[in-house]
């Protein structure tokens, strides 16, 4: 399959939907002699577009497999030598690089006062594509095959202002007899292919928060995570195309019809 | 769950100057601390460990091999005995009186399978990516108290 | 006396072959850790994996093993020389019983072990097994069976 460079036809779609970020990722094996000082010449191939630059702590290796039971561990990774996560930002900071030595990811999210536009799936697809050849290409100098991919992610994150709504107004999932004064939950499943087989998991968490102006907030996540058909950037790419129609698909059957009105459903 | 998202993150607690370390949380079954010690034990492995030329096992083979062993174990299955390999790989076995089942970490989405039925005398080998519900049941037929199976359970 | 020096590729590693330096009797070492000890109910206690009869990877990868007959024609006491680090436990084949399985037996010096040899062939789960009923112990480790 090649990924898709525009919108299926089926896919629901939202004039206003409630996006805050999206994020596409991958993660590959640590390239052989790779080392953290090189992670400025990393920085130079994205540089003219993601001037800023800033250190966060490392992300453990994820894996997402199957069998008798859903993992339920958390891991967390503490070394001595880790690699740091550096985020590159473009200069408003609405998108931005995250890369360590197994990880790149490009997260697009609404900063400031939150108008700045969605440049859609498909751009920030053909973006994501651009950087990981990149970063193939350079990481070629060091080991071959340069990037050996694991795993790869996609999420949507949406933040839903509920005011003084029930949550049940805008979740199908979530129905209170009485209404919380905050929650959190969180479910998964697992997504088969054509024959049955998992091949990635979905998963689906929502939480309250309250945002900037006393604004009561539904923090609604939904992401897909899994290993890819082969370690090459194709089927990294193909993967997160597919992991995002089932996140659009799942949105819309998650959400209510009041939602979809409020958010403008066009499909 | 750890977030990749720039806006939600789960920060992770300071960083204790010591070498290597797997945390996990939550530790619900009895073989989980003892392979997350062992685990530990190996990626801190130096360099030449076999006399040879060997390489500590792999902090991304290690946390693949427990979150292989978080689908394949449940709360009765007889523990898990991990043992390095020498680029980075490393073997998880279960030797019972109802037979041995070996699991070859390669790399992740990279497990090479083999078990022995002593009942039978069957021997069975197989390559797995990340569907580990044959590797579950072949552990479940040798631990001392077998489940009733849900062949379905992923 | 002094084995020839193996054939090499361009790129300077040992090509796997039978050297015909080393003699159908001859003892071939291999050095077994402790970490590679494991409980098996069966027998009631500790016996080598298989995972320590596996070769290293790469095109030309073998089964790292140490040359007695080179050790000892340098006056060294073999025994000796193959428990380094201290805690090591080492088993012995013939090469004549290796190259009977079908698995070449060479020369690979290094400059930190110039005794140093490599197996090469299959190192499937049956061939494995097939290995460990091969051996004998030549440095044992207390409480472990092979």
């Amino acid at each position: 399959m090649t990924h898709a460079t525009s919108r299926p036809d089926g896919l629901p779609d939202f004039r206003n939907p409630p996006l805050n970020e999206v994020v596409l990722g991958v993660q590959f094996s640590p390239v052989k002699g790779y080392q953290q000082i090189y992670a400025g010449e990393v920085w130079n191939l994205f540089k003219p577009e993601y001037p800023q630059v800033q250190e966060m702590p490392p992300l453990a290796p994820e894996f997402e497999t199957f069998g008798l039971s859903s993992p339920s561990a958390k891991i967390n990774l503490v070394t001595g030598a880790a690699h740091d996560r550096f985020w590159f930002l473009t200069s408003t900071g609405d998108e931005l690089i995250q890369f360590q030595h197994d990880r790149l990811l490009h997260n697009w999210r609404k900063v400031g006062d939150e108008t700045n536009p969605y440049p859609r799936f498909e751009a920030m697809l053909d973006r994501f594509r651009s950087e990981l050849g990149k970063l193939q290409a350079y990481m070629a100098a060091f080991s071959k095959p340069a990037l050996a991919i694991t795993q790869c992610e996609v999420s949507y994150i949406n933040h839903i202002d509920v005011d003084s709504s029930r949550v049940a107004d805008w979740l199908r999932f979530a129905s209170f007899t009485n209404e919380p004064d905050d929650f959190a939950l969180n479910f998964r499943q697992v997504i088969r292919d054509k024959e049955g087989r998992p091949s990635a998991r979905f998963n689906c968490e929502a939480a309250t928060g309250m945002k900037s102006g006393n604004r009561q907030t539904i923090v609604l996540t939904l992401s897909v995570r899994g290993a890819p058909n082969g370690p090459e950037i194709d089927s990294a790419l193909d993967f997160v195309t597919s992991g995002r129609n089932v996140i659009v698909s799942r949105f819309a059957e998650l959400t209510t019809d009041f939602a979809h009105e409020k958010w403008e459903r066009i499909k | 769950m750890i977030s990749t998202g720039a806006s939600k993150v789960s920060y992770l607690p300071e960083r204790p100057n010591i070498a290597r370390r797997l945390l996990i949380e939550p530790n619900s079954f009895a073989w989980q601390d003892a392979a997350v010690a062992r685990l530990e034990e190996l990626v801190r492995l130096e360099k030449g460990w076999d006399g040879y030329s060997a390489s500590p096992v792999s902090l991304a083979n290690a946390a693949f091999a427990l979150q292989m062993l978080e689908v394949i174990c449940g709360v009765d299955s007889a523990p898990p005995q991990i043992v390095p390999g020498f680029e980075g790989d490393l073997q998880i076995e279960w030797h019972t009186l109802k037979g041995d089942v070996e699991l070859h970490v390669k790399a992740p989405n990279d497990v090479h399978a083999w078990r022995f039925d002593c009942e039978g005398g069957a021997e069975e080998e197989l390559d797995l990516r990340n569907d580990f519900l044959v590797a579950a049941q072949w552990v479940n037929e040798v631990s001392e108290h077998p489940i009733a199976f849900a062949a379905a359970a992923a | 006396m002094p084995l020839q020096p193996p054939p090499h590729d361009h790129n300077g590693e040992v090509v796997p072959h039978d050297h015909d330096g080393i003699n159908v009797a001859d003892g071939i070492i291999r050095r077994i850790s402790p970490q590679h000890l494991i409980y098996d109910e069966k027998s009631g206690g500790m016996k080598i994996s298989s995972a320590a009869f596996n070769p290293s990877s790469g095109p030309n990868g073998g089964m790292s093993v140490d040359l007695q007959a080179q050790i000892e024609e340098a006056g060294l006491s073999a025994t000796q020389y193959v428990t380094s680090p201290p805690w090591l436990g080492s088993v012995r084949f013939t090469a004549g019983s290796l190259r009977a399985e079908g698995y070449q037996v060479g020369f690979d010096p290094l400059a930190d072990n110039p005794y140093h040899g490599e197996v090469w062939g299959l190192f499937t789960k049956s061939r494995q097994r097939r290995l460990k009923q091969l051996c004998i112990w030549f440095v044992p480790i207390p409480g472990a069976s092979i």
